[in-house]
């Protein structure tokens, strides 16, 4: 269900090159990329693994450094990571701080900026509720089981709600059931809040399931080759959704595009 | 080129500005017991020509060489004995233990007791300040081979010197080297004490002598030399581990 | 093989050790090795005498403060070492070179400047852990996990937070490790400033016994350091286990 109140910011890539200086010569991952995406759109990312999906999303988070052309967020040029985005990766292990516990983790993020103890205290609250980790509010991470930790990871990057969020492979290394929970919970967080979302994935099915548009990088350089809107109704439901006529024809036709 | 240039500045700068800073400092303050830089050097070529401290420099690297091969091949052969055994291992870690719990500097002391302060007994010191750090590191190293290792060599009915020689050491190798590494430290610093008390002999005597006639420049250049004969074993280890055990760095991602 | 209980390991330990140390002795001349018995009788006679238990405690309060400064000042110049990568390359020469000098041959230069009290060594305990711990500190950091810096970026993490919650933390293991091997250079080096300058404190006293050829007072200094310094070693190892519960599974 989509929110009405559109909050998410717009993306907007522009001729965007990435490259990479190793040992004296100059590799290119991504060469004059260019894409916009709308406020609360949710855009899926797919192409073969080591294809520069994550470079691309880096660059766009502000960690790496464009050769040539830029990337704008509600119309300003990122040369830095900024505060309205939130970063999920997929080595949730390595990116959640093991002495502290998933409470302390997520308040994490608001140390160092100006928002009251109280109110703190409420969106950490908050955030855990949503991603159903109340119980285990005061273990550490490294007490809880794999879908368990990627939850605490979406919910420090949920709670300085922000506008704009990237998953880069989010749920890649934990098991199949675990992973259609976490896609749904994922997709109704960010439309209830209208947050834009960029998804990368290698999982075709998955990329189709959660997203209103996929694009397909290949090549190398990376480049776009194509860029397809997923017209199915929301709200969707694992089983039922997959196996939709729909869903199926965009599935051959992004397993084509992927492939070529 | 202008890369290796930038990193060669990266790495001098600090130590040319310190070399540089002490120079003035020393001569603006003109403490009796901080000689400039410059002058140590200068005077280095007389302390080593008209003093004793060149033939110093050869007893000392004798006792330090003699010391430390004896001191490390012994716990080598003891840890590696002593580490393949369960009961044999459970009943000397903590004998070895204790007696590496001794400060190293108060070892030489009862060697001195024992043996006198001559050539050999303070070779013996550095052998026994070197063997019980060497005989724990190789004694654990041999007793923790991956037990995938071991069923293999169970498997290829491997007799107990072929898995020792094939399996255990070369597994332990990186831990064998870190502690004969951290042993030449030990060594130096024993070497150095047994000199001090007692023996007149090698450079640990030089520079007590040398501050006791208050030729503080000689006790410098004494000091200096120690530091560089330290550095030099150091950094001469690490090129010969990397060319003993070069599995071990790569395997490592230590290149 | 055979597993021992914990008594029999005991009964064996002390009887293996009872064996060497009278082989020991028959092997070396024997009438300056002293017997097992004449040494524990010796050291029995010392731990009653209010001196002893004097020089113990100066020596450890030495050793404590040696400590202290040392690994405060460590952090402090291994924070800031650590945090760039150019100044870790400008002073890494510096504290390669410094750090392989034999801490003894500082002392002549101490005595000859400040005299052999007990403040020499204070000074030279803290110099010896100031340099053997700041290369801790530094490895720490530079072992920092990647994804978690980039995680502290996203977060936009002010430089007092990310010291504060991701660089001291991370380095926490290494630096227990540290610590507990300058506790016991620190102990080591006041033992060794005793000996060579005669500083208050176990080493001087061990230095007389062993001028005096009183082997059975060496001996019993020597065992007394080596329970000093296993009860070191333990302690930190103890200490460590309890604070860094989180270690285990990282």
């Amino acid at each position: 269900m989509k929110s009405d109140q559109d909050s998410g910011l717009n993306l907007v890539v522009k001729n965007l090159g990435v490259s990479y200086i190793r040992k004296n010569s100059n590799t290119s991952v991504i060469e004059n990329l260019s894409f916009d995406v709308n406020p609360g759109e949710v855009v899926a990312i797919c192409g073969l693994s080591g294809i520069g999906k994550s470079t691309l999303v880096r660059t766009i988070a502000g960690l790496v450094r464009p050769s040539q052309g830029e990337v704008l967020i509600d119309s300003q040029v990122i040369n830095g990571p900024i505060e309205s985005l939130g970063f999920v990766t997929q080595d949730y292990s390595r990116s959640l701080f093991p002495w502290l516990t998933v409470e302390k983790n997520i308040a994490l993020p608001f140390k160092g900026k100006d928002i009251s103890a109280s109110e703190r205290k409420s969106r950490v609250q908050a955030a855990i509720e949503e991603v159903g980790l109340t119980e285990s509010a005061r273990l550490f991470p490294w007490q809880l089981s794999g879908g368990m930790q990627q939850r605490v990871a979406i919910a420090r990057a949920l709670v300085m709600k922000p506008k704009f969020l990237i998953l880069d492979e989010p749920f890649a290394s934990v098991d199949v059931y675990v992973r259609l929970d976490l896609e749904d919970l994922v997709s109704n967080l960010v439309h209830s809040h209208g947050t834009t979302t960029l998804l990368v994935t290698h999982d075709v099915d998955e990329a189709i399931y959660m997203a209103d548009r996929v694009l397909v990088l290949s090549g190398s350089p990376a480049q776009l080759s194509l860029d397809l809107s997923v017209n199915l109704k929301r709200p969707r439901v694992q089983m039922q959704t997959r196996s939709d006529a729909t869903f199926l024809t965009l599935r051959d036709q992004l397993h084509a595009s992927i492939r070529s | 080129m202008k890369r290796a240039l930038t990193l060669i500045v990266k790495f001098t700068w600090f130590p040319i500005l310190f070399v540089s800073l002490w120079e003035v400092t020393t001569r603006i303050a003109a403490n009796p017991f901080f000689p400039a830089p410059s002058k140590i050097v200068a005077a280095t070529g007389d302390v080593y020509t008209k003093e004793w401290l060149s033939q110093s420099l050869v007893t000392s690297l004798f006792t330090l060489f003699a010391g430390y091969l004896i001191g490390s091949i012994a716990g080598l052969i003891l840890g590696a004995i002593l580490g393949s055994y369960q009961m044999l291992r459970e009943i000397f870690t903590p004998i070895t233990n204790f007696i590496r719990s001794i400060p190293s500097a108060a070892k030489v002391p009862v060697i001195i007791a024992l043996f006198g302060i001559g050539l050999s007994s303070r070779v013996t010191t550095v052998a026994v300040a070197v063997l019980f750090p060497v005989l724990l590191t190789t004694l654990r190293a041999v007793a923790n081979t991956d037990p995938n290792m071991l069923d293999y060599s169970k498997l290829a009915r491997f007799g107990y010197f072929r898995s020792l020689f094939q399996v255990r050491i070369p597994a332990a190798t990186g831990e064998i080297l870190a502690g004969l590494q951290a042993s030449i430290q030990i060594a130096v610093l024993v070497m150095v004490i047994s000199e001090m008390i007692g023996s007149g002999k090698g450079l640990g005597a030089f520079v007590i002598r040398a501050q006791s006639t208050y030729m503080i420049t000689d006790m410098w250049v004494g000091i200096l030399t120690l530091g560089i004969i330290g550095l030099l074993l150091t950094e001469g280890f690490r090129l010969l581990e990397r060319k003993v055990a070069p599995w071990y760095f790569t395997s490592k991602g230590l290149q | 093989m055979k597993q021992l209980s914990k008594t029999q390991r005991l009964v064996a330990i002390a009887v293996l050790s009872f064996l060497l140390w009278e082989l020991a002795a028959l092997v070396v001349r024997s009438n300056s090795f002293p017997h097992s018995w004449s040494v524990l009788g010796n050291f029995a006679s010392l731990i009653t005498e209010v001196s002893f238990w004097k020089d113990l405690t100066l020596t450890l309060w030495i050793s404590l403060l040696g400590f202290l400064i040392g690994t405060a000042s460590a952090l402090a110049i291994g924070i800031c070492i650590g945090l760039s990568r150019d100044a870790e390359l400008a002073s890494r020469a510096t504290l390669n070179f410094v750090r392989v000098i034999p801490s003894v041959v500082m002392l002549p230069l101490l005595i000859a400047s400040i005299g052999s009290s007990a403040r020499t060594a204070v000074i030279l305990s803290a110099f010896v852990v100031t340099f053997t711990f700041v290369t801790y500190v530094v490895r720490g950091i530079a072992d920092t996990e990647k994804q978690l810096i980039e995680a502290s970026k996203l977060m936009q993490l002010p430089r007092m937070v990310q010291v504060l919650f991701l660089y001291l933390p991370s380095t926490v293991s290494l630096l227990g490790t540290g610590m507990r091997l300058c506790a016991s250079r620190a102990f080591g080096t006041v033992v060794a400033a005793g000996i060579v300058a005669g500083t208050p404190g176990l080493g001087s006293r061990l230095y007389l016994a062993q001028a005096n050829a009183d082997t059975n007072r060496v001996f019993s200094y020597v065992f007394v350091m080596g329970i000093t310094g296993v009860l070191i070693y333990s302690s930190f190892t103890i200490v460590e286990k309890r604070l860094f519960k989180w270690k285990v599974s990282v």
